[in-house]
């Protein structure tokens, strides 16, 4: 799993792309109420804001972390969005991209770093 | 950052801290402020509200100041009822939302929002000497709310009529809140309140925090001050409005809230999806612009997205508006308050 500065996580699994935001960041961002996921098909640029997240405190951008385009998204958040703050890491993934350069996968962060960055 | 006499029980209790008005506050629990919420609809919850400024007057003509002071009539805080009221500015723009308690004819308490603390202490001090009265904000002053539908399970003594107040072991317990549920707020010293406090967690009641508290009072409808109510806002043309009492005889705002309305608050509700915030942009169905959201969330009572705004004509009951959220269009229907009905 490799992470990004803004809280994304990304896993690759073969030439998909699975992404969703970290533990961390579903804690600090508190209930989630409502999901705006991107369309399937559509093309994100890396750095782009690719899905919302409604919390009861506010509303927080999801960023794609690498440009691909949108194969799939998690059907399951429509109706039970406290998925994601249940399981941010596993099943409250948010959407999967067709990378369109794999190998920017590899230089986001490790898991070390990235928990560096948060203190933990 | 200043902390409420309650800040490491809160602490203690996993408490999320976050900042409101120069004040770290419990934002909420363990549970989450959706589970929060629904305890306080369903069973009771605690609140930790001693942030709020306790402005206490004096004087020959304490009644006199507020009637002057207040747009609501005080009239009837003579007989132990606490009084709701909007503080204007002679331009009718809304310098807070207050509660009044008349200890007796020359003593009483003003509750101020925790923002307008040092502004309602100078605001009434240069008009308390009109009329011979001193002000003093109490900071020794602790403030619990005890709000839901089993909160006299826990404050068992009480015939206590709603919005009436009575004094309780040198403790000032009134049957009021802001959340629209049965409760009570209590005021006293930390060290009167800190048994109230243990005694009520012991027995199952909910600690709950300002988002819990937020979600409540907008599903009634309550303004929040610094959203429905602000200077730029006409007490007469808010959510309050219920407050200004224009037949009564000189009072600070009067003519201005006498004029006819030319904003109008609006209730609006839609399913659930992206949140109508503060500041976003309501237009009618057609496009043309009508006005601006005031404060909007979800509702855990409803199970949908909420919002109040302001808007420049009246709008009908039932019709659909679009409010603007992050570029898109959202639909929502005009209802009447309260949401939770």
């Amino acid at each position: 799993m490799k992470y990004t500065k803004s809280h994304e996580w990304v896993s690759l699994q073969g030439e998909k792309a699975v992404i969703g935001i970290t533990n961390h960041a579903q804690r600090e961002l508190g209930e989630v109420v409502y999901v705006d996921l991107p369309k399937v098909g559509q093309q994100l640029q890396a750095g782009e804001v690719a899905a919302v997240l409604e919390s009861t405190k506010a509303a927080a951008d999801v960023y794609a972390p690498v440009a691909g385009q949108v194969v799939a998204v998690n059907e399951k958040l429509v109706q039970d969005s406290g998925l994601v703050n249940r399981a941010a890491q596993e099943e409250g993934w948010l959407f999967i991209l067709q990378p369109a350069d794999v190998q920017q996968i590899q230089a986001l962060l490790t898991e070390e770093e990235y928990c560096g960055l948060c203190g933990q | 950052m200043l902390r409420t006499p309650f800040y490491k029980e809160q602490v203690a209790l996993g408490a999320k801290m976050g900042a409101f008005a120069d004040w770290h506050m419990a934002l909420h629990y363990t549970q989450g402020p959706i589970e929060e919420h629904r305890a306080v609809r369903k069973g009771a919850g605690l609140f930790d509200v001693s942030h709020m400024g306790v402005v206490e007057f004096t004087g020959d003509r304490v009644l006199e100041a507020l009637e002057f002071l207040a747009t609501n009539d005080c009239a009837g805080s003579s007989s132990c009822r606490v009084i709701y009221s909007p503080f204007c500015a002679e331009d009718g723009g809304t310098l807070d939302d207050c509660l009044i308690y008349l200890h007796d004819p020359h003593r009483a308490w003003v509750v101020v929002n925790a923002v307008n603390r040092e502004k309602m202490r100078l605001h009434f001090m240069e008009h308390a000497c009109f009329f011979d009265v001193q002000v003093k904000l109490l900071e020794e002053m602790a403030i619990l709310a005890l709000q839901g539908p089993r909160s006299s399970d826990y404050l068992s003594t009480l015939l206590l009529k709603k919005n009436h107040w009575c004094s309780l072991g040198g403790v000032l317990v009134s049957a009021t809140g802001y959340t629209g549920e049965r409760g009570f707020e209590l005021y006293g010293t930390y060290a009167q309140l800190k048994p109230w406090w243990e005694q009520f967690l012991a027995q199952g009641v909910v600690p709950c925090g300002l988002i819990a508290r937020d979600s409540l009072r907008l599903e009634m409808g309550y303004a929040l001050y610094g959203h429905e109510l602000s200077p730029s806002i006409l007490a007469s043309e808010s959510v309050s409005a219920w407050a200004v009492k224009c037949k009564k005889s000189d009072f600070l705002g009067k003519k201005s809230l006498s004029m006819p309305a030319r904003r109008w608050p609006i209730a609006l509700q839609g399913p659930r999806g992206p949140i109508a915030r503060q500041g976003a942009e309501i237009l009618h169905e057609k496009g043309a612009p009508l006005g601006v959201v005031t404060s909007g969330g979800y509702s855990p009572s409803l199970d949908c997205i909420i919002a109040l705004g302001q808007v420049s004509q009246p709008v009908a009951l039932g019709s659909t508006v679009a409010v603007i959220v992050r570029g898109v269009s959202c639909p929502m229907i005009v209802v009447t308050l309260p949401f939770k009905k």
